[in-house]
């Protein structure tokens, strides 16, 4: 029954691009990033337990490190792999220092990591364009990324849910409940800290280098601005951080307002993942999917873990 | 009996305060031993010296022949040591079972199969009598029950020596009674004990061998009943105005 229930929302999603719309799959492919970006995040967000506001920083280090290795003649898969290798090998470098600190500390660590970012990327010029930004040559892609983005999504999923029923999720979530009582009990702590947010990190900068393997130019503020820090994290906290549905739910739910409300108000962004934060924290402890009638649907579906 | 722990001259001092000054411990293998001191005495950073949670200013701990060194926490359990916690520290919104798996996947060495693993986590749980709360959150149980996970999740490690800080405070008189015969059936399996205890009933009755701190330092050891009514000791105790014999008051 559940089986049967998801395989049909697969092969629904599949058949988007032949309902007749080309708008619906520019939509899907944003929705898709959205999730893809919300997930991978959850990894370290929701179940290592460190809210990591630099998440962007491996996205926009996939998008920059396909282009610049794209636009040297590399081969497009050896620039995907480049763009991923650039993001998990940075994870791995941060983990030793950042985790070292904890909560508060953790997440303006890691936010400060992302302006460091955005201005490298705005005075390497010579590598990354500088402010005029990079661009990459164009041909027709909708349908690739669309269907793309749609495996990537399902794929990230699949790990999430892999690593949820695992005992690395059990250690993870054990670090997230308790580090000191988690190493007392045989946890090496930094080295699954170091493999979560490498793990998160790989998924992120694939997307980055999807997406400017889709959209064909880039700049700093696209990809390491305030708004791409906060998006992840604000979808994962609105739809449930730590259970497989949460991020999910989230990214469905702002992709759809972001796209019928915030076109027309560009510049609230910000002001609106503030509030949609601030909102959660305060009407909604847990997000969407720890409301009970919610919950209880999900949980029939398996689609929330109890961690 | 051969000596599973050996600790010597330990000190350790937080900010100018001395917690622990040149104190030397052998525990003996398949022996409990008890350590009693007033408040503050420095108990508990003892345990969390041997643990590796915290490093000693001078002193080495000796653990099966083994110095420990700079070994870390995680090192130390899986080499057979694992502890429960004075004020209670289960994974709160973990269900009771995951929080016990913790213990059997990461706390000891080598692989263990997830069939082998929940069937050892029920076993577990039905030693220590939370089998129907097995699916419950850890933050559901009271305070009895919680301590009764941290006693199954330190088993699940499967360690050779297990240190229990003050397990009985807080416990009715039955509940205290059910405590020490679990503890003393978990010496019969083969598990060294080394027990922080307030309640002097429960010392007496279950030390073989009984270790005074007091101020950070060891001022007595030896058979229970000759240490409990030594002048040092009483000492130690009528300057916190609570008699030792009086002790059992607390908690
Ligand atoms: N991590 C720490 N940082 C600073 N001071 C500490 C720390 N741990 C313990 N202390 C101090 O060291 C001294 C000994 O504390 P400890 O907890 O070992 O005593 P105890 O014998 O277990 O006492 P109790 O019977 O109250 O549990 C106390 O003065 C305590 O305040
Ligand atoms: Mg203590």
């Amino acid at each position: 029954m559940r089986t049967t229930l998801l395989l049909l929302l697969v092969a629904f999603l599949a058949s988007i691009p032949f309902l007749g719309s080309s708008y619906l799959p520019t939509f899907f492919i944003i929705l898709f990033m959205n999730l893809i970006l919300a997930s991978s995040y959850d990894i370290v967000g929701g179940y290592l337990g460190y809210v990591n506001l630099g998440h962007a920083v491996f996205f926009g280090l996939g998008a920059y490190t396909f282009g610049i290795t794209w636009n040297a003649q590399a081969p497009l898969g050896v620039a995907f792999v480049c763009a991923v290798a650039a993001a998990v090998i940075f994870a791995a470098l941060m983990a030793y220092p950042f985790f070292r600190l904890h909560g508060a500390y953790f997440s303006l660590g890691t936010f400060g990591l992302i302006r460091l970012f955005e201005l490298l990327a705005f005075n390497f010029g010579s590598l990354t364009g500088g402010s005029g930004g990079l661009s990459v040559p164009s041909s027709y892609r909708l349908l690739p990324t669309f269907y793309t983005t749609l495996i990537l999504a399902l794929l990230t999923l699949a790990i999430v849910y892999k690593i949820a029923k695992s005992r690395l999720g059990l250690a993870f979530v054990s670090i997230r409940e308790d580090e000191k009582v988690a190493r007392d009990f045989g946890v090496p702590v930094l080295r699954y800290q170091t493999l979560a947010l490498m793990l998160s990190a790989s998924i992120a900068g694939l997307m980055g280098a999807v997406y400017t393997w889709y959209i064909i130019y880039i700049n700093p503020e696209a990809v390491f601005g305030t708004e791409m820090a906060l998006l992840p994290v604000a979808m994962a906290m609105l739809g449930g951080t730590g259970a497989i549905a949460g991020p999910v739910i989230g990214a469905v739910f702002i992709s759809i307002v972001e796209e019928f409300l915030w076109t027309k108000l560009p510049y609230l962004h910000l002001a609106a993942y503030g509030l949609v934060i601030a909102g959660v924290g305060l009407f909604m402890p847990g997000g969407i999917v720890r409301v009970p009638f919610i919950e209880a649907r999900l949980r029939w579906l398996g689609l929330v873990e109890d961690l | 009996m051969p000596i599973i722990l050996e600790a010597s001259s330990i000190s350790k001092s937080f900010r100018g305060l001395m917690a622990i000054s040149d104190v030397s411990v052998r525990l003996e293998e398949g022996q409990i031993t008890g350590l009693i001191g007033p408040n503050g005495a420095g108990k508990t950073t003892l345990f969390n010296i041997i643990t590796g949670g915290i490093a000693p200013d001078r002193g080495t701990v000796t653990f099966l022949g083994k110095e420990l060194g700079k070994l870390t926490p995680d090192r130390i359990c899986r080499l057979g040591i694992s502890r429960t916690y004075q004020l209670v520290r289960p994974f709160l919104s973990l269900p009771v079972y995951r929080n016990v798996l913790i213990g059997v996947y990461f706390g000891r060495d080598g692989y263990i199969s997830s069939a082998k693993a929940e069937r050892e986590v029920d076993e577990l749980l039905e030693f220590v009598g939370l089998r129907d709360k097995r699916a419950a959150r850890a933050s559901e149980l009271n305070t009895v029950e919680r301590k009764h996970l941290e006693i199954a999740r330190a088993l699940a490690t499967l360690p050779r020596l297990l240190l229990l800080d003050e397990v009985v405070a807080g416990l009715n008189p039955s509940e205290t009674s059910a405590v020490m015969e679990s503890i003393r059936e978990i010496r019969r399996r083969g598990v060294t004990i080394f027990l922080i205890e307030h309640v002097m009933k429960v010392v007496m009755g279950l030390s073989d061998h009984l270790l005074v701190l007091h101020h950070g330092e060891l001022i007595a050891e030896g058979k229970p009943e000759k240490v409990a009514t030594s002048p040092a000791v009483v000492e130690a105790y009528l300057g916190h105005r609570r008699p030792a014999g009086a002790y059992h008051a607390e908690g």
